[in-house]
């Protein structure tokens, strides 16, 4: 027994220097002799440059060669073509709050008012219903975290829609921690976080406990201490907060609760929240939001009846009128609150209440991507970025637009023709 | 009078009786129907295909002209309204609008309610249930009352402008005798009922077409009310059976007078419906299909009637996989209307639900058709409305856009040249 325990001691010191560290799945990089693709013909949405009318986009491997105008482009002998006549070419969406990537029995544990040691990534699906049906509606990357049920759920993770192994699909973990401010954590009761001064101390404590841990490790990796903190594995992941590697999605909506978010996580703790959510008056935050640089994933509650002013108005476009800027804002289902496949649709109602349609657009590509800090590797079409690409009939946000063709990582997940129109 | 009596003499008066004289004039000129003309973007005539830059003319509630701006000339007396941006679609015809504030029959799908004429108990509830049609962009709603057997005649009813006083019939009403609204219940009730109501309509049609012997058809009991009217007619005429106000409807729908729609709910209806359609090939009445009908398709490809659906995708049992009736229909080219799936005034995101429609696979065009033309042939009022060509009524949607566009916005919908609703003025 005394001899195992050792081992064990010896196995946790020979992995610590690795723990808080991103786990990137492995996107190699393309070879000469892997697949080509080359989808002609398309009106082309790169999303950070203008639109090409009869374009190029070139694929190698599981990356973007390059993208351009037909006839300026090299296509590469022995590409696989792919026509576009007609059709318009978007790089495949992001969603930010996603719950169905994992089975749904497995989102909450309500043990503890917060879990900043569970992590979703052990039971990541693929190939279901929902992610097939996801994939067909030209989402490819999904942000799947736990639920809201606790103030912290745990770590979600950043996933593919489609792949062929699991490996394949997961992008990284942690995707993002999640912490629920209010809002619904409060529903399990218990003396303390049934209401919002309680939930908030507890989210605060928590956070500082997590902070001097990771200053405590900090100081010892600079070399300014000389003694090894003790290793905690609760607090473990948090350290990728705070040096920034990984934002937190916070779900956190009404003025005031926004508030806090803005104060305690933002302020307080300097780390980077993305507000998730942000619902009801949520949007009377922006001037503070846009002072200092935080993003909105808005939804799923696209619009609302607002009394200030007694009319219907669009969540997003609340945000954008009064000030978020086009990069920072983005839209969500909270799938399965709206279905996955039904992203496209939220982003044609936040331009039916008034967002510019190509805010739209950026809103459900690289925006989140920015969010969850990928925007070097997905969210717009762009030589080196991850070949995800959706072939669309007509402008994606058009609800009589579908997809014909999802290519995630490469290759072709889904095609009209062969697997018949899923949406 | 005293106006001029009293100002006569004076410089000022002589003002005010010109000024009167020529508010009459003016008055007189407002009151008689001014030409319109409308220059948009693009035309949807449905009938042919669609003008872009076009320009209709309308006159007196009717098209007068519709083309391209550089065909149609716009008269200088024209009133003008101009925007490139615009589109324009005939106005929506709802094929089969039950519960639009109408009583509803007898479900057990084996009474007769034939006679019924939903004309004269068409009660508008409220405006608020005749201008959610015309916010939805129907200009004309086949008005029924749901029910088993036959739950009666159906009646046309265009929305209106609201006006400051509780809505009456004469408001909306377009016409009555629209159809025979039938209901089939997969149940040995029901296939009795319309086993007999179709022998005796048969009957009375061969009768009919027979050289009439007079006296034989007195002897049946169902006729002896109507018998004493009937017993010296020397002119041709129908027998006594198709006199029958619960029976001469059913006549008028096989001799393709009257359109018949039959309500069948579930896909094994139309399999229990199949015996009594062989048996009576004249009975081909349109079908009212509830959305787990795809089941039953090659039963209705086999009949040859054209279909009113509703626009809702059904779930493949024990799966999520989505069977969107509506496309497999069109696909399987049988003549397809489309209706909302809910009753009014729940018209809410109807064109949605098209533009989802279109996504699934059907052609643009054929989703308009569906809503314009198909039931107006179906109906019988392809002369009058459901396209854009000169002589039909100036029924009418004017689109910020294109139609079912995300940024689009239905601005418009007239009725006979009538704005009926205007979302400037709309909440």
């Amino acid at each position: 027994m005394r001899h195992l325990l050792s081992r064990f001691a010896l196995v946790l010191a020979l992995c610590g220097a690795a723990w808080a560290q991103l786990i990137q799945a492995p996107s190699p990089m393309p070879r000469a002799d892997d697949p080509v693709l080359a989808i002609v013909h398309g009106r082309v949405c790169p999303i950070e440059s203008p639109e090409i009318e009869d374009g190029v986009v070139v694929v190698r491997g599981r990356k973007i060669e390059s993208v351009g105008k037909f006839g300026e482009v090299q296509i590469p002998s022995g590409a696989r073509i792919i026509d576009a006549t007609n059709r318009v070419v978007v790089p495949g969406f992001l969603e930010m709050h996603n719950h169905t990537g994992v089975s749904l029995s497995d989102l909450n544990d309500m043990v503890f008012q917060v879990n900043p040691d569970l992590r979703v990534v052990d039971f990541v699906q693929f190939d279901t219903p929902a992610t097939r049906n996801a994939l067909s509606a030209g989402v490819t990357t999904l942000l799947t975290i736990p639920g809201s049920g606790t103030n912290m759920g745990g770590f979600g993770v950043v996933m593919k829609t489609w792949g062929r192994t699991r490996d394949d699909i997961v992008v990284r973990f942690p995707g993002a921690l999640k912490i629920a401010q209010a809002g619904n954590p409060e529903r399990q009761g218990g003396d303390l976080g049934a209401g919002r001064m309680g939930m908030n101390w507890i989210i605060r404590n928590t956070l500082k406990e997590a902070q001097v841990y990771h200053l405590a490790w900090e100081a010892y990796e600079k070399g300014d201490t000389k003694v090894a903190p003790q290793r905690n594995l609760r607090f473990e992941n948090m350290r990728l907060l705070f040096k920034k590697e990984i934002p937190i999605a916070v779900h956190t909506q009404w003025f005031q609760v926004v508030q806090s978010t803005i104060r305690i996580l933002k302020k307080e703790f300097g780390l980077d929240p993305f507000v998730d959510h942000g619902e009801w008056e949520g949007y009377l935050n922006t001037p503070e939001l846009k002072a200092l640089g935080m993003p909105v994933a808005a939804g799923p509650r696209g619009f609302d009846y607002d009394r200030r002013q007694a009319k219907f108005i669009g969540i997003p476009a609340a945000y954008f009128w009064r000030g978020i800027d086009r990069n920072s804002i983005g839209i969500n289902t909270d799938a399965p609150v709206i279905p996955q496949e039904e992203l496209p649709l939220q982003g044609t109602m936040a331009i039916r209440y008034g967002l510019p349609e190509d805010v739209a657009l950026r809103a459900l590509t690289i925006n989140p991507a920015r969010m969850i800090k990928l925007e070097k590797r997905l969210g717009s079409l762009e030589p080196g970025k991850d070949a995800d690409i959706a072939i669309w009939t007509g402008f994606p946000l058009d609800p009589r637009s579908r997809t014909q063709v999802v290519i995630v990582d490469g290759e072709v997940g889904y095609d009209a023709d062969r697997d018949g129109i899923r949406f | 009078m005293t106006l001029i009596a009293m100002a006569s003499g004076s410089k000022v008066g002589r003002l005010a009786i010109v000024a009167l004289f020529v508010a009459c004039v003016a008055g007189s000129v407002a009151a008689q129907e001014r030409m319109l003309a409308l220059h948009v973007g693009r035309a949807w005539t449905v009938s042919g295909k669609p003008i872009d830059d076009a320009v209709i003319l309308l006159e007196n509630g009717k098209i007068t002209r519709v083309g391209s701006a550089a065909e149609v000339e716009i008269p200088e007396t024209a009133d003008l309204l101009e925007n490139p941006t615009w589109h324009v679609t005939p106005g929506f015809i709802h094929a089969y609008a039950a519960a639009f504030g109408m009583p509803t029959g007898d479900f057990s799908g084996a009474s007769n309610s034939a006679d019924r004429q939903i004309a004269t108990d068409v009660k508008p509830m409220s405006w608020e249930v005749i201008t959610a049609a015309a916010k939805a962009g129907f200009t004309r709603l086949n008005v029924v009352s749901m029910g088993g057997g036959f739950a009666g005649q159906g009646a046309f009813v265009h929305p209106a402008r609201k006006q400051n006083r509780d809505p009456r019939a004469d408001d909306i009403l377009a016409g009555s005798g629209s159809c025979l609204a039938m209901g089939f219940d997969p149940k040995t009730s029901s296939k009795k009922f319309f086993r007999e109501a179709l022998g005796k309509a048969t009957k009375a049609r061969e009768d009919a077409a027979k050289p009439k012997k007079s006296t034989k058809a007195e002897s049946k009991p169902e006729s002896s009310e109507s018998a004493p009217s009937e017993s010296k007619g020397a002119e041709s005429k129908p027998s006594e059976a198709a006199k029958d106000p619960k029976l001469s409807p059913l006549v008028d729908v096989l001799e393709k007078r009257l359109p018949g729609i039959l309500g069948i709910r579930a896909p094994h209806g139309l399999l229990h419906m199949m015996p009594i359609l062989k048996e009576f090939p004249a009975f081909r009445p349109i079908l009212l299909l509830g959305p787990d009908c795809w089941r039953s398709l090659d039963l209705v490809k086999e009949l040859g009637v054209p279909v009113i659906l509703p626009t809702a995708s059904v779930l493949r049992a024990d799966t999520d996989i989505e069977i969107p009736t509506a496309v497999r229909f069109f696909d399987a080219g049988i003549p397809v209307a489309l209706v909302p799936e809910n009753p009014a005034p729940a018209f809410t995101g109807f064109a949605y639900h098209l533009a989802e429609v279109v996504r699934r696979g059907v052609s643009r065009d054929d989703v308009l058709r569906s809503v314009t033309l198909t039931p107006a042939e179906i109906l019988g009022i392809q002369g009058e409305v459901g396209s854009l060509g000169a002589g039909k009524s100036a029924d009418l949607l004017v689109w910020s856009g294109d139609p079912f566009a995300p940024s689009s916005r239905l601005l418009r919908v007239m009725v006979a040249g009538t704005v009926v609703h205007d979302s400037e003025e709309a909440p």
